[in-house]
């Protein structure tokens, strides 16, 4: 627990709220910031519903374990960017012996991060299937290789998924790069 | 010309000219039905003509039932396709062509309507609506559309209510009726009764609370909008407990059938979301119910619930069937509904909107209720078969329940009541742990791979699964059944030709029973599985019988449950295709009408 790093998801946010009068365009650009995709330097977090949110740390985890869903927080507003269901991402400690070449690229010490959106019709990825080491969409079953930068094992989706580059610094995730493609499921 | 007159007569030019998204004009002027269309009044819509199908079930009632009978169980044989048109759409097909003198409007996955010449196929305009990238469909479906005046209307699933120009295929005015961002969705075929447009919403997997809205069916102007779930204070309200009834479900997500009488319509509502009673707690009304709504007011006039505090997902959304019939000796105004919990369950309605329960039976393995009430209704539960979080059991039927969505049938002429159901079916299901309520995230409480694996088979599902069952309603006797080896999602339709058509089954079959025995008379192998309501309708002295394939949404998810429980791999390939037939000596004509 004390590991881990709490942060309040927006003080900003709050802040828009609470000063009447703040221009429309100052809370345009905030809502902005909410749906811009994931920018170098933000942290990845989870929020709880409640619009707290946690800073994810690498060392909490574990080796293939069920993957963390996330999003990208602005370092210096505090703006989680989940205005967006497409920023959604998920978070997983993988072997790094046991990864291709671009999954490597785009990992930091194990740990990868994927677009959490199924390229096939958009519904979450957010299961694992231990057995086959592959993420797995409820909606019609495709089945995607973390090891192999997304890659389709099973169909319908036909195109794999989106990669979010990432470094670690301080033990927290952050992002190093945008999607390496575009993130749903149109092209 | 005034400022003033300039604007509104660019306000007329926009609301005429066809929008982006309907591809297309109306051609060949010369056989072009849409030339003479004729307005679909309240008065058609109740007394509706045998040649058309006005509405999704074909009636008010929701009989599904149409009395033509050229095509009949003596020459069935020579039933063949006549022609066929694809809806360019992935994902469950589950409207029926709705037809108006010559007119056909079908409704496909992705929120799209494409007006046909119903006779020759040709296509005549065709509206899609665009909806947000975002918008992830867990739902993609459209279950028909709804006709009134010379308007189509078409509940989209980003919660909007759009009403088209049936000549045209332009948008007439786009009512949203709830915001899809927070959940809500509609793929349901609106009621219209009274001048109204009626719709319900979907999401009780987001943690939403259901509503009913009516809309002005000429200027799109929200008339009432009445909660499934009561607000602190209001009646019922006592059988929620703190602030759960603001994400108790209860959605509406099938069309209510309607009593023009009395100027009410029946709806059903889902089950209580999260799907876990304990998360609760109390009887919470009116989900798992039948609510009758005064239609010029909204207001509720009576209800009646069919089980109290859902533990098992059993939506119990399909609304009851209107038949006025002799049960065990009584004259009853009756409503009948196959329920979801695997009772089929009789009731009465009253002149002042109130409903009395009548009667109930099991029709499939029920191994919840322990015993119902026979005063009330209501039932009382074996623990040992109520799932709650951290506990997981067993329990009959399964999830997807006795009968789901596909709706049922009744043929005034046999008498009997036609029912796709699922027999020998369980589920295995617990709860673990909510996290807090997320703005368009699943809030069920159940992890979706124990959803996705949860069936579980009873004695007897080695012989079949699937079922059609008729019942004599007077005797409260099933008097025959028809079997298919794995599931039934398969809408029935029956008509005066003493017949039963649907499909339903993975091998995309589309088959059809004599009415009065359940004996198979014909078949035909579709491109894809049905799951599509099925309808007839005559034009220049021919019947037609017609069906959207195109299969997925739940069919295609209890295939997968299937797969991953029976050890096999089953391929039923995506694809909407209408198919149309009529009698082989038609076709001929037929064909060179098309190719005129
Ligand atoms: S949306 Fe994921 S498999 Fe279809």
């Amino acid at each position: 627990m004390e590991r881990r790093s709490f942060l309040k998801s927006c003080a900003c946010v709050a802040a828009v709220g609470a000063t009447e009068g703040l221009s429309s365009r100052a809370e345009a650009a905030t809502k902005k910031v909410e749906i811009m995709r994931p920018q170098p330097g933000d942290r990845l977090v989870i929020e709880d519903g409640h619009g707290n949110a946690r800073a994810i740390s690498a060392s909490e985890l574990v080796l293939e374990a069920q993957q963390v869903l996330a999003f990208p927080q602005d370092p210096t507003t505090g703006v989680i960017r989940s205005g967006s269901r497409f920023n959604k991402v998920m978070v997983m400690r993988l072997d790094p012996a046991l990864m291709d070449e671009e999954t490597k690229t785009h990992s930091a010490d194990g740990v990868v991060a994927y677009s959490a959106i199924c390229t096939h019709q958009g519904c979450d990825v957010n299961s694992f299937v231990a057995e086959k080491k592959e993420f797995f969409c409820f909606c019609h079953y495709s089945r995607f290789n973390p090891y192999a930068a997304g890659k389709v094992t099973n169909g319908p989706a036909t195109r794999k998924l989106a990669m979010l580059p990432i470094e670690i610094k301080d033990d927290l995730l952050v992002v190093k790069d945008s999607f390496t493609r575009k993130p749903g499921y149109k092209q | 010309m005034s400022l003033a007159k300039r604007f509104g007569v660019l306000a007329v030019a926009l609301a005429v000219a066809p929008s982006a998204f309907a591809v297309g004009e109306a051609t060949g002027a010369k056989s072009n039905p849409l030339t003479n269309y004729n307005p679909v009044t309240e008065d058609r819509l109740q007394n509706p003509e045998a040649e058309n199908w006005l509405q999704w079930r074909g009636n008010y009632e929701g009989w599904t039932y149409s009395s033509l009978d050229q095509i009949n169980a003596d020459n069935i044989d020579d039933l063949v396709p006549v022609w066929s048109y694809s809806t360019g759409e992935l994902e469950g097909h589950q409207a029926p062509p709705i037809v108006n003198d010559g007119v056909m409007f079908i409704s496909t996955p992705n929120n799209q309507v494409i007006a046909l010449n119903a006779e020759t196929g040709e296509e005549l305009w065709r509206y899609k609506k665009e909806i947000p990238e975002e918008l992830f469909q867990l739902h993609p479906t459209n279950r028909g559309v709804g006709l009134y005046g010379d308007k189509v209307y078409l509940a989209a699933t980003d919660a909007c209510l759009v009403a088209l120009d049936a000549k045209t295929g332009a948008e007439s005015w786009v009512t949203c009726v709830a915001d899809w961002q927070d959940g809500y969705y509609m793929t349901l075929s609106p009621l219209i009764a009274k001048g109204k447009v009626m719709v319900g919403v979907s999401g009780g997997e987001y943690g939403i609370r259901g509503h009913i809205t009516a809309v002005d069916a000429e200027t799109g102007k929200i008339e009432w909008k009445t909660h499934t779930i009561p607000a602190p204070g209001e009646p019922g309200s006592d059988t929620w407990k703190g602030d759960a009834w603001k994400t108790g479900g209860a959605s509406v997500w099938i069309a209510g059938t309607y009593d023009s009488d009395l100027g009410v319509a029946f709806y059903g509502t889902g089950n209580g979301g999260p799907w876990m009673p304990d998360t609760r707690p109390g009887d919470n009304l009116y989900a798992n119910s039948v609510v009758a709504l005064d239609v010029e007011t909204g207001d509720l006039k009576g209800y009646h619930q069919y089980h109290h505090n859902d533990a098992w997902d059993w939506d119990e959304v399909s609304p009851p069937v209107i038949i006025d019939y002799e049960h065990k000796g009584k004259k009853i105004k009756g409503l009948v509904h196959a329920g979801r919990n695997g009772v089929l369950w009789t009731l009465e309605r009253n002149k002042d909107g109130s409903i009395d329960f009548v009667d109930a039976e099991k029709y499939v393995k029920q191994n919840v209720f322990k015993s119902i009430d026979p005063k009330t209704g209501r039932p009382t539960y074996d623990p040992a078969h109520v799932p709650g979080t951290g506990k997981t059991v067993t329990f009959c039927p399964s999830l997807w329940g006795g009968k789901d969505w596909p709706p049922e049938a009744y043929n005034p002429k046999t008498g009997l009541f036609y029912i796709p159901a699922h027999e020998n079916l369980c589920s295995e299901m617990g709860g673990v742990k909510l996290e807090p309520r997320k703005s368009g995230e699943l809030y069920i409480g159940v992890p979706i791979a124990d959803i996705l694996t949860n069936i579980r088979l009873a004695d007897g599902a080695e012989d079949h699964i699937g079922e059609i069952q008729a019942w004599d309603l007077k005797k409260g006797e099933k008097v025959w059944q028809f079997n298919l080896k794995e599931m039934n999602w398969g809408p029935i339709l029956t008509t005066g030709g003493n017949l039963v058509f649907s499909g339903g089954s993975n091998d995309r079959m589309f088959r059809a029973l004599d009415a009065r025995t359940g004996e198979k008379l014909w078949q035909y192998r579709a491109n894809s599985g049905i799951t599509a309501v099925p309808s007839s309708w005559m034009v220049n002295g021919t019947q037609f019988i017609g069906v959207q394939a195109g299969w997925g949404v739940d069919a295609q998810r209890m295939q997968g449950a299937f797969d991953a429980v029976m050890d096999h791999t089953t391929s039923v390939p995506q694809g909407g295709v209408l198919h149309v037939f009529a009698l082989k000596k038609n076709a001929k004509k037929l064909m060179d009408a098309a190719a005129r």
